[in-house]
């Protein structure tokens, strides 16, 4: 049996490293992450949790009274994209969304819209909602009221007066999929960790806000703008994982268009972690303060508000 | 007296230890896997892993996000290896975008990646990966000796696969997990050799679920467990063992897919490759891709026939003649594999084989493998550090600053400058080293055909 030992601690070995990679990741999963935040009058006080060493990154954001989202309608397509963004919305705490077919939404636009966002896949707006006039309902009943939108964009852009209402027209938009090179838009972008580089059918970067990455040519990948009184969040690329993950990070940590960096703070969490951020008593009303831990490979994400934000 | 009589024959016996051939080319092997290991990272696989191993801390499986798109059993050793990045060395950070190097992504060639992978996580991936070298090397060693040949030939086959240079920077440099798959194909092989044939079927499982092109040899393999028992019963029981040990290894893989309902989600990897035939392109290159993705899976009929014919034409051979050209013939069914231009880490699925012909080679014909042995290792070896280039020291300029971003950026633009319309210096090298490497895939086919023309030659002499 001698001559069989090596080979059998070969099999055994690795047996062990796969069976106990199986076991961790399904069934006695050890790692854990947690976080409270206390939002005062001059600043936050955070405290985290964390089972191994993990980045961590908090921010404290104005949102100079505008609402961010609390309410997350997905309109429902044929492509399932909304699946990644609805996980990685959880894998931040952010679990209050209703996936509604788009027949369904004129039911959820109406009544106080203000914190709520609907999330539309690509393509042109359903035609229930919006067919080309600044008194359809995606304007008189949702983002008059304050409601906001998120939007990936279409492959072939909508004619100018289709894009009129929003302030927009074609030439707003990158039509060119060449790779580009892109370098950071902001704060936001660099403490919440943006992954998403493509600008194609993205807008052009002197619209709005930039929260992701700006190309050499002028346009964004991810930008934010006031739509009436509320929130438009476009989206560039190509539905992928970078683009989920960030949409959902964007909504997570509560980011409308008015959003400010007010103060962060990052480091390794390792067991249990404190700090503080500060920021001026005029904030206070507004704050929002996000925690996520992983840094560009998130594995935590929580936001925390003050009453009146 | 007598203490330095002994010290000067301790340090005789070890200086004639290390100047032992295989020896030096164990410590040629450790210090080319030191030296690349910390300063020669490609960044695009390595932050795959990264991602995985952070959803699997997430608490949603592999599948449960996207971004992991292979079978299981990677994704399973990923999680041992967060395990050990977490609670036993204390790495914080996987990784972190480059700002300086953000432009590359304006390169034609997509394959650079922008995020940048901590020194300490490729630290503990390749070291993993580099000790899977050592337990292929001594799984090469085991598998001659099993096939009859002397220590000597088992231990030159040893120090060629840990020497060979796609082998070193497949795990070394860009973080490929090819090797795990080749460790299990190696047991699987070494096992029925032995007779253990339920764990070998457990193990061509793990093999085939690692990466998919262990599961080629199937017929071959079949045919070694058959031509050890000649009663039919016997073969037909040792088959069933093997099948057996094959299917409770998958169904303990795939239990948590079959648990959470995500099991077509782990066969993403060859959806995604064949759903890349259709997707709408600008690039030369991109056009190139999508016309070889066609390629491949047009040719997996003829390679599918190609392996039934190696593996009947071995069950037909006399016991002798089997046993003689049992590693030609594995030889010829890894080969069989790659008709189509593979990416250069898939190779290391000939390498073993190729490596035994080599080790064991004793007459001139045996002999003539070694131009394909060092074709493949030298073009395979090249036409990957082509495609990776200058993203090897992304990690260098970010986190050492060893090399300036200035001159990376000005080594990527020399690459992606086009040298006719809409084609770059980085196509035509990537064309260039791609042909060279199907040719020296070829050229395995080539030294076994003039060897089968020299022995009918001589056969028909001798009539």
């Amino acid at each position: 049996m001698k001559k069989n030992t090596g080979i059998m601690v070969v099999v055994a070995l690795a047996a062990l490293m796969v069976g106990i990679g199986e076991a961790s990741i399904y069934f006695v999963n050890p790692y854990s992450y947690g976080s409270e935040v206390s939002i005062g009058a001059y600043g936050a006080d955070y405290s985290l949790q964390a089972s191994a060493p993990t980045e961590y990154n908090v921010i404290s954001f104005d949102n100079h009274g505008v609402s961010p989202v609390e309410e997350l309608i997905v309109c429902l397509d044929d492509s399932g994209y909304h699946i990644r963004i609805v996980k990685e919305l959880e894998l931040r705490g952010f679990e209050n969304v209703v996936l509604a077919e788009p027949g369904e939404l004129l039911e959820y636009m109406s009544g106080d819209v203000s914190g709520k966002a609907i999330l539309f896949p690509f393509g042109l707006f359903p035609e229930e909602i919006y067919s080309g006039n600044a008194s359809d309902p995606l304007f008189a009943d949702w983002l008059d009221e304050g409601g906001s939108i998120y939007w990936f964009g279409c492959s072939e852009i909508p004619d100018d007066a289709y894009l009129l209402p929003f302030g927009l027209a074609a030439e707003s938009f990158n039509t060119s999929s060449a790779s580009e090179a892109v370098s950071r838009s902001g704060d936001i972008c660099t403490q919440l960790c943006l992954r998403s580089d493509n600008v194609y059918h993205g807008l052009r970067s002197d619209i709005g806000t930039p929260l992701a990455y700006v190309s050499e040519s002028g346009y964004s990948s991810i930008t934010a703008m006031k739509a009436s009184e509320g929130t438009m969040v476009f989206i560039a690329g190509d539905m992928d994982d970078d683009f989920a993950s960030d949409c959902a990070q964007i909504i997570a940590a509560g980011i409308t268009y008015a959003t400010t960096v007010l103060d962060y703070s990052a480091g390794i969490a390792d067991g249990s972690t404190s700090g503080q951020l500060t920021y001026s008593a005029s904030a206070e009303d507004n704050v929002t303060v996000y925690v996520q831990m992983g840094g560009y490979y998130t594995v935590y994400g929580q936001r925390f508000q003050s009453a009146s934000a | 007296m007598g203490d330095c009589a002994e010290q000067r024959s301790s340090a005789h016996a070890i200086g004639a230890f290390l100047r032992r051939p295989v020896v030096l080319l164990l410590i040629a092997g450790i210090i080319a896997r030191a030296v690349l290991i910390p300063l020669a990272t490609y960044n695009y696989d390595i932050s795959f892993w990264a991602t995985t191993i952070q959803h699997n801390q997430s608490g949603y499986g592999l599948y449960g996000l996207s971004g992991y798109y292979y079978t299981p059993v990677w994704g399973y050793v990923l999680g041992s290896l967060g395990l050990l990045a977490n609670f036993l060395f204390g790495i914080g950070s996987y990784g972190t975008i480059a700002d300086p190097l953000l432009p590359v992504l304006g390169a034609e060639w997509e394959y650079y990646g922008k995020m940048v992978v901590s020194p300490g996580f490729s630290l503990l991936v390749k070291s993993f990966l580099a000790l899977v070298d050592v337990a292929c090397a001594y799984l090469i060693y085991v598998l001659v000796k099993k096939l009859g040949y002397s220590d000597g030939k088992a231990a030159l086959a040893l120090g060629l696969w840990f020497v060979c240079p796609i082998v070193i920077y497949s795990s070394a440099a860009q973080a490929t997990f090819d090797n795990v798959s080749i460790m299990f194909m190696l047991l699987t092989l070494v096992l029925i050799l032995d007779g253990r044939y339920m764990t070998a079927g457990a193990m061509f499982c793990l093999a085939s679920f690692t990466k998919f092109f262990p599961a080629y040899l199937i017929f071959i393999f079949i045919v070694c467990v058959l031509r050890r028992h000649e009663d039919r019963r016997a073969q037909l029981k040792a088959l069933s063992y093997a099948a057996s040990g094959f299917l409770v290894m998958a169904f303990l893989i795939f239990l948590p897919q079959f648990m959470n309902g995500t099991a077509a989600e782990a066969f993403g990897f060859v959806v995604s490759r064949v759903s890349k035939i259709s997707v709408p392109t600008e690039s030369l290159w991109g056009i190139i891709s999508s016309v070889g993705n066609l390629i491949v899976v047009v040719l997996q009929p003829l390679i599918f026939l190609l392996e039934l014919v190696i593996a009947f034409f071995a069950y037909r051979l006399t016991e002798k003649a089997f046993k003689d050209k049992l590693t030609v013939l594995l030889l010829l069914s890894s080969a069989a594999v790659f008709l189509w231009t593979p990416t250069p880490t898939y190779l290391l699925l000939i390498l073993p084989f190729l490596i035994c012909v080599v080790a064991t080679a004793e007459t001139p014909e045996q002999k003539r493998y070694i131009l394909p042995l060092v074709s493949i290792a030298v073009t395979a070896t090249i036409y990957a550090i082509t495609m990776n280039s200058f993203g090897l020291f992304f990690q260098d300029s970010i986190y050492y600053g060893l090399v300036s971003p200035e001159t990376i950026l000005n080594g990527i633009e020399w690459l992606d400058a086009e040298v006719a319309i809409g084609v770059t210096r980085q196509t035509v090298l990537n064309i260039v080293m791609g042909a060279a490497v199907s040719i020296s895939i070829y050229s395995v086919f080539l030294a076994y055909i003039c060897n089968r023309k020299k022995e009918k030659s001589a056969e028909e002499g001798c009539e």
